[in-house]
């Protein structure tokens, strides 16, 4: 049989691959009944076309998937690929846009006209094939422009292609590349679910490094990553994970993690677990039992007003009551929203969203001069949430630094290093947070810069990297958290220096203009 | 449009009742105020009112089940222009249900108190 000139690991490759295809249901008896790709027979098929879906099957990232797809020889001749998806639990959609002799393009779309379009695609009842020039209001394609859209798991994909030709391709033509459609959005989506997998390895990774259980052996399982990460995530409510033992002869080797009962370390981490998950719970209590009765207040205050407002003092506590009612609900509100990171995106206005932020962060920013500088009138649409999230912890980390900061210029003693204030001559450092809103042309940014030492820029790669902290109790998540966070409103947090306004470590959040 | 008469209050929070109870009663209108789902049955069984101001948790049932028991007086269609829903939560689930009803619907806590008051007795 031909199949054992073939060689014994592409052939395993292959069957692997065919039967991930043949999983794919909707599409279950084309597959089989077309000669392109025959049923089990490697034999028949040409193993150029098995090799390309191999290799599709490897891509690891989106623009290595289009890099592959272009080189299809049915796609070829088109000047515009375009891949757009929307993972259901998010507000922005993205969109990768290629073709011949152009270069790869990445763009996000809102989730309302990503919707639209996947709508719109899937509106045409003949079957893959229509005229999309509506399309062209969201996807930057010119001619005859076609495709499909299919919705796997949580999300919704597109793929559309034009030959910026205005007459529609040739019916056979047409029939090919209909044949192997369904396979490009099974691929696809593998893809998208392996950048999604990504960032949780990387932690994953960093966890059995910096956490402080003991790891007696370990070797890595390709397959498992999930398990192994919901397992890992569950590990802190138990005391040992089950032993798998590798087999000597397979390709495959697996994680293997053992706590002891007795380390301290891990009991209290199982304690801090606890009670992060108590901590949402308790929010959720408290947003009823405490909104309840401070409304009541409100509104029995608003009723008793005439009788209490006889003299101006009294006026006066009344103005203060009536101040002070508001700004326990305000802070209710707001800590109950940042706790939700609600993703929906919604109309705000910067300031007052700013203003909220430092509301919440009170405590920490008693003695710290703060300067806000945005004008009255910057509206965005984004999730206000994971924004409020974002600016809570980089203000918390510049006000940490500053006292950092202040407490070890505390202990120079030399005069002349120290901050002396000339008329008195007593030492003084005045903290400082510069907040400031930029508009550029195709991008605007807010800016957060502290007075404190700053970050040294050899760390600067490292800070953005999970469990890298300076301080004795943090968790160095609150970094990389909001890194992502950022990402998900379809926006950039980079650290970009030190000492531009002020001579501490300067922090932007970069948003593309459709967030105005 | 006509002023609503009579109207009742279902709300357990005694603070909000008692204060709601008296925003209605300056613009002249007629208010009983309970703060019991079974008793406000009662009350809605024997009395008429133009308008129920139905807290949605209450300590011994729920407002959907005040909203089924009054159908014993009441059909759906007069229930729905008579019931006014009240909740602090606000969660997808609840707002789904509560659409199933299509009833005027008051998220607590509220800014406006003059402009929801009016709104409630349909002016």
């Amino acid at each position: 049989m031909a199949s054992r000139s073939i060689g014994r690991y592409r052939v395993k490759a292959q069957e692997k691959f065919f039967k991930k295809i043949l999983k794919f249901k909707p599409d279950f008896n084309e597959i089989k009944n077309q000669s392109y790709l025959t049923s089990f027979s490697v034999v028949k098929s040409p193993i150029k076309i098995l090799q390309r879906w191999h290799s599709l099957s490897q891509a690891r990232s989106i623009p290595e998937y289009l890099n592959i797809i272009i080189k299809f020889p049915e796609l070829k001749k088109y000047n515009y690929i375009i891949v757009a998806f929307l993972r259901k639990s998010e507000s922005v959609a993205q969109v990768y846009d290629t073709g011949m002799g152009r270069e790869l393009k990445h763009y996000t779309l809102s989730s309302d006209k990503f919707i639209a379009a996947f709508n719109h695609v899937k509106k045409n009842k003949k079957g893959h094939l229509y005229n999309l020039q509506a399309l062209s209001n969201y996807f930057h394609a010119q001619g005859h422009l076609w495709g499909s859209g299919e919705s796997m798991g949580a999300v919704e994909m597109i793929i559309l292609m034009s030959k910026n030709e205005f007459l529609p391709p040739d019916a056979n033509e047409i029939i090919k590349i209909k044949k192997f459609i369904p396979h490009l959005f099974y691929m696809l989506n593998q893809v998208i679910e392996k950048v999604e997998h990504e960032y949780k390895h990387d932690v994953f990774m960093q966890a059995i490094n910096y956490l402080p259980i003991n790891i007696s052996k370990y070797y890595k399982n390709r397959h498992n990553d999930d398990l192994l990460w919901v397992k890992l995530q569950n590990c802190a409510m138990v005391d040992s994970v089950k032993e798998v033992v590798p087999d000597p002869t397979s390709e495959d080797s697996y994680y293997v993690l053992e706590f002891q009962k007795n380390n301290l370390e891990s009991y209290l981490d199982l304690y801090q677990y606890h009670r992060v998950k108590l901590i949402g719970e308790l929010f959720n209590v408290l947003k009823h039992e405490l909104s309840n009765p401070l409304f009541g207040m409100r509104l029995s205050s608003q009723i008793l007003e005439k009788k209490w407002t006889q003299t101006p003092t009294e006026q006066q506590l009344y103005n203060q009551m009536k101040s002070s009612i508001n700004r326990c609900e305000s802070i209710l509100n707001n800590i109950i929203n940042t706790m939700t990171l609600n993703s929906q995106a919604i109309s705000f206005n910067l300031l007052e969203l700013i203003e909220e932020v430092l509301l919440l962060c009170k405590s920490k920013i008693k003695n710290i001069l703060i300067t806000v500088d945005v004008p009255k009138d910057v509206s965005f649409c984004a999730s206000s949430s994971i924004l409020v999230h974002i600016l809570f912890n980089l203000i918390i980390n510049a006000a940490e630094q500053i006292d950092i900061w202040e407490k070890d210029l505390e202990k120079l003693e030399s005069a002349s290093l120290a901050n002396i204030d000339s008329l008195t001559g007593v030492k003084k450092f005045q903290g400082k947070i510069l907040i400031k809103y930029f508009s550029l042309t195709t991008t605007h940014k807010i800016l957060i810069a502290d007075n404190a030492q700053g970050i040294p820029l050899e760390l600067a790669s490292k800070i953005f990297e999970p469990f890298i902290t300076t301080k004795i109790n943090g968790t160095g998540l609150g970094l990389p958290l909001s890194a992502k966070l950022a990402k998900k409103l379809g926006a950039k947090l980079d650290f970009v220096g030190n000492g531009q306004y002020l001579r501490g470590a300067h922090f932007e959040i970069t948003f593309p203009n459709s967030h105005h | 449009m006509k002023l609503p008469s009579r109207i009742l209050i279902i709300e357990d929070e005694i603070l909000i009742q008692q204060s709601l109870k008296l925003f209605f009663e300056y613009k002249g209108v007629q208010v009983d105020a309970v703060a019991q789902g079974k008793e406000a049955l009662e009350l809605i069984l024997k009395n008429d009112y133009d308008r129920i101001l139905c807290d949605l948790m209450l300590s011994d049932i729920t407002g959907f089940d005040v909203f089924e028991e009054s159908l014993q007086k009441y059909n759906r269609q007069q229930l729905t222009n008579i019931f006014v829903f009240m909740s602090a939560y606000n969660s997808a689930e609840v707002l789904a249900k509560i659409s199933k009803y299509n009833c005027m619907f008051i998220s607590k806590p509220f800014d406006k108190i003059e402009i929801t008051i009016d709104k409630i007795l349909g002016l």
